[in-house]
């Protein structure tokens, strides 16, 4: 039993009370990820007060005065049991307090909403444009099996999906940028611009990530709609919508395209709920300072509140994208209604 | 012919796809003078004009571009994050008090002089009457006086706990350190780093990390901050005008951030920028190719005053055994360490462990010989034989040896740790010995310090000195069990001990000079340490522009001298 107040169950609607709830069970999931994620970054390996201090800094206190050094781990709220720590964190993010920064001298906060604002600036239209290109090109291949886009896309995307996202962004920033000096080698800007100059120079830059996502991301969203038309295509329903004179067009749109959508959607929203941190690797090689970068530099100092906070938001993002997909599915699905 | 057409524009559409963001290039703002990589591929673009004949004067340098690998987000004189902050170890925005020069001594940074008194324990400073802070106020000995007390109260430096300050005037002011410290010591531990904090600004924030003002950035040294855009990870700073210290060439100075040295080298080599400076991060010897026979830059290669070294457990057996350590030291093939840390740019280290450009270097020791056969000898000689025969030596008691390698637990030198920790193994293993690998310690930093912090109970310990202790007290510091340090050395014995407090104790550069003579003497002797190599540091920098570079070894082009000697060809 999902839902527990029966008592309101007659007064919702079945769609409604199907959404309400995955909201439950997604808010109990945020509270279960919070809680893993505190205990992973807080049992990790090393002391932050290396970082934070220095380490020349850290051992010369460590052995000469260790009283300094608990006061200073009580100032960064490094002291008392791990419990105490829980307690005090859970209550800092419910007042949206996510701390300061161990080692950037900067609320966590404000960093994490800067970072995620350059994240988004690629993730979005990567997403956007991938599942479009995914979604045309797979519908093509698979309406036409074996014709000529079908032949040429599916070995060149299959080959395309095996290779690792870094290795094709190395590979297009050694060629395009090093090479035919075609774009920068790398950030998100030029600097000293504004105005129109500002937004065509971040796109400029922009050009080979987004390039890299979008390629690394249709591939694999090709081969899924592909194979879902397809299978659509095998249906019963499709043969007597033929077998009754249907216009191809219409039995794609109506019949096909409408039931493959479905799965299409959930492999969208899984790739929403990775907006915030499925970047990681094309960051760090293309220096775009954006979630990836903050999350890969706080791992290596162990600076815990930018970790914590981190973490949190992927999970959001994931279960937000879980949401999403559910209610979509009881939008688009009229078998759901049903239920 | 439909399905033909429809076919083509699918294919245009999967073209598309492949090139998604490909836009124009934007022009460049008139206000950016750093030049896109686009830009500078054209020779006709990137190489300035002729200086007229006549002019003897060297030309200054509009914008000196420099690249590095720590970020552009902290900007606070009383902090040493970021870009900003490590580069102030060049006298950059920071007054320095002391700045170290191409030889490594420290020399007056924005301080006009300083003394040391004949007992070694007070450090008299002397402040340029036009010293000014960037906000246009006169720094005076009440700002020399209020830095050590904010270094002592708010940044917490234990060695000033019991310091006297005295104010002798406006511009002149007293260090007393207690007995038994030594003010030289003081000074050449501080140099490059100890910066000068503006009184009015500081004296009435509580929690320096956390302060936001935009004085935050205000120093005395030769350039002031100008801004910073952190979209482009990129810092502007200018030069301030009628410097007391004398001309300064380059007019401004632009610092970009990049995720990594690759990333770095290719910047260079695509003139998006002028030289590169990373803080104790040479750059690593495989990407040397990418620069060789590039005429436009040079790879800026120089001595290191670092070095990677074995250091021995002192109070574990067999590493406390003499012959054992000897044997050791002869089963290390020096060639294939240098190689494996320095590429081809090395020398055979002597055994004085201290490398060649450090102040009091010993030139007179003998280099380290690779003679495993010699090992063997030693070996037997002393008792290490295989007594049960499964091909591994056993203790003079007879019992099992299995010698343990702890490599420093160090995320940016791990890959390179566990190589070196590699071959040492399979020299060894040519010896007889066999060996373990301290895996819990190169992966648990609790694990790696309770092993080797105070006293540790390590038995073959892999250790990097750094440039910046390298350049002060050097690779013995790692070695000696002195436990107001807290780092990892072990070794206690008794000559070495004076050797090593007799440096410390000195009161000048000759005293420090013999003293540090007379110390690599006794490694020599004692072997409580061995290096792999005497390696080198590269920080490459563009030729084609630029001149006057002064390549600081271990350190790089970009230093405290650069300011003043790098000009426009």
């Amino acid at each position: 039993m999902l839902f527990p107040f029966r008592g309101f169950e007659r007064d919702l609607s079945m769609k409604r009370k199907i959404i309400l709830n995955r909201l439950l069970i997604s808010l109990g999931t945020i509270f279960l990820i919070v809680t893993i994620s505190f205990i992973l970054v807080n049992l990790m390996p090393g002391d932050p007060l290396v970082n934070i201090m220095g380490d020349d800094q850290y051992y010369r206190v460590k052995y000469s005065d260790p009283e300094l050094l608990e006061e200073i781990a009580k100032k960064y709220g490094l002291d008392g049991s791990l419990g105490e720590r829980y307690v005090k964190y859970l209550g800092n993010i419910l007042r949206l307090d996510f701390g300061f920064s161990f080692t950037r001298n900067r609320s966590v906060l404000d960093i994490v909403l800067y970072r995620l604002r350059w994240t988004l600036v690629l993730a979005v239209p990567a997403t956007i444009l991938s599942a479009l290109f995914g979604a045309l090109l797979g519908i093509r291949a698979g309406w036409y099996q074996n014709g000529l886009l079908d032949r040429i896309m599916t070995p060149l995307t299959l080959v395309l999906n095996t290779i690792p996202t870094n290795c094709t962004a190395i590979l297009f920033l050694t060629l395009f940028s090093y090479k035919l000096r075609l774009f920068p080698i790398s950030g998100m800007a030029s600097g000293g611009l504004t105005g129109g100059a500002y937004i065509r120079d971040v796109m400029w830059h922009m050009c080979l990530p987004l390039s890299v996502m979008v390629l690394s991301r249709t591939c694999s969203n090709f081969i899924h709609m592909k194979s879902y038309v397809i299978q659509v295509k095998g249906e019963e329903y499709i043969l007597t919508a033929v077998a009754k004179g249907v216009p191809k067009t219409k039995v794609l749109f109506r019949h096909v395209l409408k039931n493959a959508l479905l799965p299409y959607v959930t492999i969208l929203c899984m790739q929403f709920g990775h907006i915030v941190s499925g970047s990681v690797m094309i960051e760090v090689v293309f220096s775009w300072v954006g979630m990836g970068n903050v999350m890969n530099t706080a791992i290596s100092a162990s600076d815990f509140p930018i970790m914590q906070m981190c973490f949190l938001l992927t999970a959001v993002c994931m279960v937000v994208s879980s949401i999403l997909a559910d209610v979509l599915y009881v939008l688009l699905d009229p078998r759901i209604k049903e239920v | 012919m439909k399905k033909t057409y429809l076919n083509v524009l699918a294919l245009l559409l999967a073209a598309l796809m492949i090139l998604s963001g490909c836009s124009a290039k934007p022009a460049p703002a008139p206000s950016e003078p750093a030049t896109t990589p686009a830009e500078a591929s054209t020779p006709a673009e990137s190489t300035p004009a002729p200086e007229p004949a006549e002019s003897t004067e060297p030309k200054h340098v509009e914008v000196l571009r420099i690249g590095t690998t720590s970020t552009n987000d902290t900007f606070n004189l009383t902090t040493q994050g970021g870009s900003f902050g490590v580069m102030n170890y060049n006298s950059f925005v920071a007054g320095l008090f002391w700045e170290r020069d191409e030889f490594g001594k420290p020399q007056p940074g924005a301080i006009k002089d300083y003394s040391i008194s004949d007992d070694n324990l007070s450090i008299t400073i002397y402040l340029p009457e036009n010293l000014y802070w960037h906000d246009g106020k006169q720094v005076t000995s009440d700002d020399i006086i209020f830095t050590f007390e904010y270094a002592r109260d708010v940044l917490l430096s234990s060695r000033l706990k019991d310091i006297v300050l005295t104010r002798d005037g406006d511009y002149q002011a007293t260090i007393t350190f207690p007995e038994g410290d030594s003010a030289f010591a003081y000074v050449n531990g501080q140099t490059s780093w100890l910066k000068i904090y503006p009184k009015h600004i500081w004296e009435n924030v509580a929690d320096n990390k956390e302060y936001m003002g935009e004085d935050r950035v205000i120093g005395c040294g030769p350039y002031r901050f100008v801004s910073v855009d952190e979209d482009a990870q990129l810092a502007t700073y200018e030069a301030v005008e009628n410097y007391w210290k004398g001309e300064i060439l380059v007019d401004k100075v632009t610092v970009k951030s990049y995720a990594s040295q690759e990333a770095q080298i290719m910047a260079l080599r695509n003139n998006e920028i002028d030289a590169i400076y990373n803080y104790s991060g040479p750059i690593s010897a495989t990407l040397f190719p990418t620069l060789e026979g590039d005429p436009n830059c040079d790879l800026g290669i120089s001595p290191d005053p670092g070095n990677y070294m074995i250091m021995f457990g002192y109070n574990e057996a067999p590493t406390n055994d003499y012959p054992f350590r000897k044997a050791v030291t002869l089963a290390l093939d020096y060639d294939l360490f240098g190689q494996t840390i320095y590429g081809k740019y090395y020398n055979i280290p002597t055994k004085g462990v201290i490398p060649t450009p450090n102040m009091g270097y010993n030139s007179s020791l003998p280099e380290m010989t690779y003679d495993p056969e010699a090992a063997k000898a030693v070996l037997e000689e002393a008792g290490y034989v295989d007594v049960d025969g499964d091909g591994y030596r056993e203790d003079p008691q007879g019992q099992p040896l299995n010698v343990l390698i702890t490599p420093q637990n160090n995320k940016s030198r791990a890959e390179l740790l566990t190589r070196i920790a590699a071959v040492i193994a399979d020299n060894l293993d040519k010896i007889g010995v066999k060996t373990t690998l301290d895996e819990e310690s190169l992966t648990s930093r609790e694990a790696w310090s309770a092993r080797s912090e105070n006293g540790g109970t390590y038995q073959i310990y892999i250790g990097y000195c750094t440039s910046g202790i390298a350049s002060y007290i050097g690779a013995p510091m790692y070695i000696v069990n002195y436990t107001e340090t807290g780092w990892w050395g072990t070794w206690q014995d008794p000559a070495y001990m004076d050797a090593y407090n007799k440096v410390r104790a000195s009161s000048s550069f000759e005293e420090y000079e013999a003293s540090m003579l007379e110390l690599q003497e006794v490694i020599a002797e004692q072997l409580p340490a061995v290096s792999f190599a005497f390696g080198t540091s590269s920080f490459p920098y563009r030729t084609d522009k630029l001149d006057g570079w002064i390549n600081f070894p271990g350190w790089g082009v970009i230093n405290p001298k650069t300011w003043y000697t790098t000009y426009s060809k």
